[in-house]
């Protein structure tokens, strides 16, 4: 009797699960497949890409320098037992712009953007302020959800972009100024395996998945939450969680996919 | 609200910056230049043995890319491998050239390196060239060489 | 034909997952008074009046408001009816990060036929009814309880609503927020004719301001009437609330087992 207890939560579990994911869908459908009242929209919009957007600037531009310095420092260690040192520009290119640039970004984001808009809108339902502008004729899905939700969306990518920047300047001064590689051979090694459209192209595709799916599930778990403090905590954990396991679970699926060729 | 000159400045800046970093990624990162975005015409050559070559690999003459490589199939009739390329428009093939199957460096990734011939008139699109080298592969050279010895 | 009950409830129920939060419900509120739900934490008062301005729909039963009946309007109808309901509420809701000015001018910025001068002059007279013209520059953050109370007040009349819902205006507030408070919605009921429907636990205040009073528990009404009458009510459910007795129909102590053998460490 005790195992089928067992197992009988396991599906309530599993379909309680698949209820939240239906609902989120509810959720998305509502806020983005609306016709936007552009007057209003815009302000909030751009406000928005400042908060989620802007002000990740620093986290990021710092992170990606680090981890392109790290990752000559690193690379160029065992490149070197190769006589291959002269690959480092490659080597930290396609890293960062196929994998670590998309990724990286992505889990930064869902841990500071992500789990700030799952807490602002968390608040903003316990203070019934979702409550009130519904009571005064306002929908609360296009005037609060729509603009984080786009902000996030055309951010990360964005992001991305300046992260694996970053990345190649930390290289650059690592390697470069540091080590003392050849610049000329430096830059033009990479320019010779990185190509535009699989590397680059791919690792903005990735992104942009990844600013689609992470600020769906902020915005979703905000909206969703248990109007206390506590569920406000929960929720906000829940955002970080759930942003990193789906952001890697579909790193995996992406790089499949345009390693197969697409 | 007050300071809304402060946020749309600085969201400005940010997809400038964005956009810079896409540029920059494009073009000192990938090298991309005016000519591998032109279009270019196809040829196809037949080996017996392409190696290693994957699609994708470059065409170079004289060490220069001149194409890619877009499609490695098999022939049902002849069992000839054929490569189909991608060569970019402002480069003209003479029609007597040898495409042959070589190697970056000594244990580098393949390759199809075209070496010109001098005849006046060029290969058009869609023609197949005809003189063809295929790859050299270690162990067919390993066996020759003991068998060499043997001898 | 327009009807003399500003809202009627006809046989609602509202069932929360397993506990039924009202069953059969019948209530009808007159225009132009002001009405007090009264009843025990937990009965759902908050719940009815989500129920009233459709944030909430019933498992069976319907709401109507004025002529239109609630429970049956799509989305965009329902934000037309809205228009004419005004609500205030416990936390009163105030966007935090706009100011007094902005807050009360949101629901006016809704509608495109109003010029930005005439907004202006809108919210300075909301704001002059509840005496805070002087504090239009100021972000809630900085407002005192009372002072923000009185802010969202002046946002829920900012359309000049037909109805108000106050969702315990007076919990937690000091003697003088409480006194301007009654004095606004006194005010607004006679001179604006606003329909006032009034939840709270005060049983002085409501019972001096009320024209009318329902007590809701179990999901049942269980005594209505002028304040006056409900005080001689006999139903003893209504007597322990209305005298805030701590023993009666809603016992003191929570079910447990014999006091004695409890002490004793008897399991």
């Amino acid at each position: 009797m005790y195992p089928v207890d067992r197992i009988r939560a396991l599906g309530a579990a599993g379909l309680h699960f698949i209820e939240r994911v239906g609902d989120a869908g509810l959720v998305l459908f509502g806020a983005i497949f609306k016709k936007p009242n552009l007057r209003k929209s815009l302000p909030l919009l751009i406000q928005q890409i400042y908060v989620v957007g802007f002000l990740s600037l620093p986290i990021i531009i710092v992170a990606g320098s680090f981890i392109g310095m790290v990752l000559a420092l690193q690379g160029y260690n065992i490149l070197d037992k190769f006589a291959a040192s002269e690959e480092l520009g490659p080597l930290v290119a396609l890293s960062v712009a196929r994998e670590l640039g998309p990724v990286v970004t992505g889990l930064l984001f869902a841990g500071r953007a992500g789990s700030s808009l799952t807490a602002e809108i968390g608040l903003m339902k316990a203070t019934d302020q979702l409550s009130s502008m519904e009571l005064m004729a306002v929908d609360p899905l296009q005037r609060v959800i729509a603009p984080r939700f786009w902000a996030g969306f055309y951010s990360l990518p964005l992001l991305t972009i300046i992260f694996s920047m970053f990345a190649i300047f930390g290289a650059y001064g690592v390697g470069v100024s540091w080590i003392g590689l050849d610049e000329g051979s430096f830059w033009s090694n990479m320019q010779a395996s990185v190509d535009f459209r699989i590397d680059i192209v791919n690792g903005v595709i990735k992104s942009i998945v990844f600013g689609f799916f992470t600020t769906w599930i902020a915005v979703y778990q905000g909206y969703a939450c248990v109007p206390t403090s506590e569920g406000i905590s929960r929720a906000t954990t829940r955002t970080v969680v759930f942003s990193s396991l789906v952001i890697l679970g579909l790193d995996f699926v992406l790089t499949a996919m345009m390693m197969g060729g697409w | 609200m007050k300071n809304r000159g402060i946020v749309e400045l600085s969201v400005g800046i940010f997809l400038l910056i964005g956009i810079l970093g896409l540029v920059f990624l494009a073009f000192q990162v990938s090298g991309l230049t005016k000519k591998s975005m032109s279009e270019g015409y196809v040829l196809t050559a037949n080996f017996d043995n392409v190696g290693g070559l994957k699609v994708r690999a470059p065409v170079q003459i004289a060490g220069v890319v001149v194409g890619r490589v877009t499609d490695i199939k098999l022939n049902p009739k002849t069992y000839q491998a054929v490569a189909t390329m991608l060569i970019y428009d402002n480069y003209s093939i003479p029609n007597d050239s040898n495409a042959s199957i070589l190697t970056q460096g000594l244990l580098g990734s393949n390759y199809l390196g075209i070496a010109p011939g001098y005849s006046q008139v060029n290969y058009k699109a869609g023609e197949a060239i005809a003189r063809t080298s295929s790859a050299l592969i270690l162990e067919q050279l390993i066996g020759q060489f003991l068998f060499n010895i043997k001898k | 034909m327009t009807s003399q009950a500003c809202i009627r409830i006809d046989h609602l129920t509202f069932c929360r997952g397993e506990r039924k939060i009202f069953d059969d419900l019948c209530m009808e509120i007159p225009k132009g008074s002001i009405v007090g739900l009264m009843g025990p934490s937990g009965t759902g008062k908050t719940t009815l009046l989500r129920l009233m301005s459709g944030q909430l729909t019933p498992d069976t039963g319907k709401v109507f408001f004025d002529d239109d009946e609630v429970t049956a309007l799509s989305r965009a109808e329902l934000y037309r009816v809205r228009k004419k309901m005004g609500m205030l509420f416990q936390s009163n809701a105030l966007f935090t990060n706009l100011s007094v000015f902005d807050n009360v001018a949101y629901p006016l910025r809704e509608r495109p036929d109003l010029s930005d001068a005439l907004i202006r002059d809108i919210v300075l007279m909301k704001l002059q009814a509840v005496g805070l013209r002087g504090a239009r520059d100021l972000m809630p953050s900085d407002l005192s309880g009372g002072m923000a109370r009185r802010v969202a007040l002046a946002r829920a009349i900012a359309m000049d609503p037909e109805l108000i819902l106050y969702d315990e205006p007076f919990t937690g507030q000091d003697p003088i927020s409480v006194g301007m408070i009654i004095k606004l919605m006194r005010l607004l009921n006679k001179s604006a004719g606003m329909t006032s429907i009034i939840v709270s636990h005060d049983i002085d205040i409501t019972l001096n301001l009320a024209d009318y009073i329902f007590v809701i528990a179990d999901g049942k009404i269980i005594g209505k009437g002028k304040p006056a009458d409900l005080v001689n009510d006999a139903n003893e459910q209504v007597k322990q609330f209305l005298k805030g007795l701590p023993d009666g129909p809603v016992p003191f102590h929570y079910p447990a087992k014999e006091y004695i053998s409890d002490l004793m460490g008897e399991d």
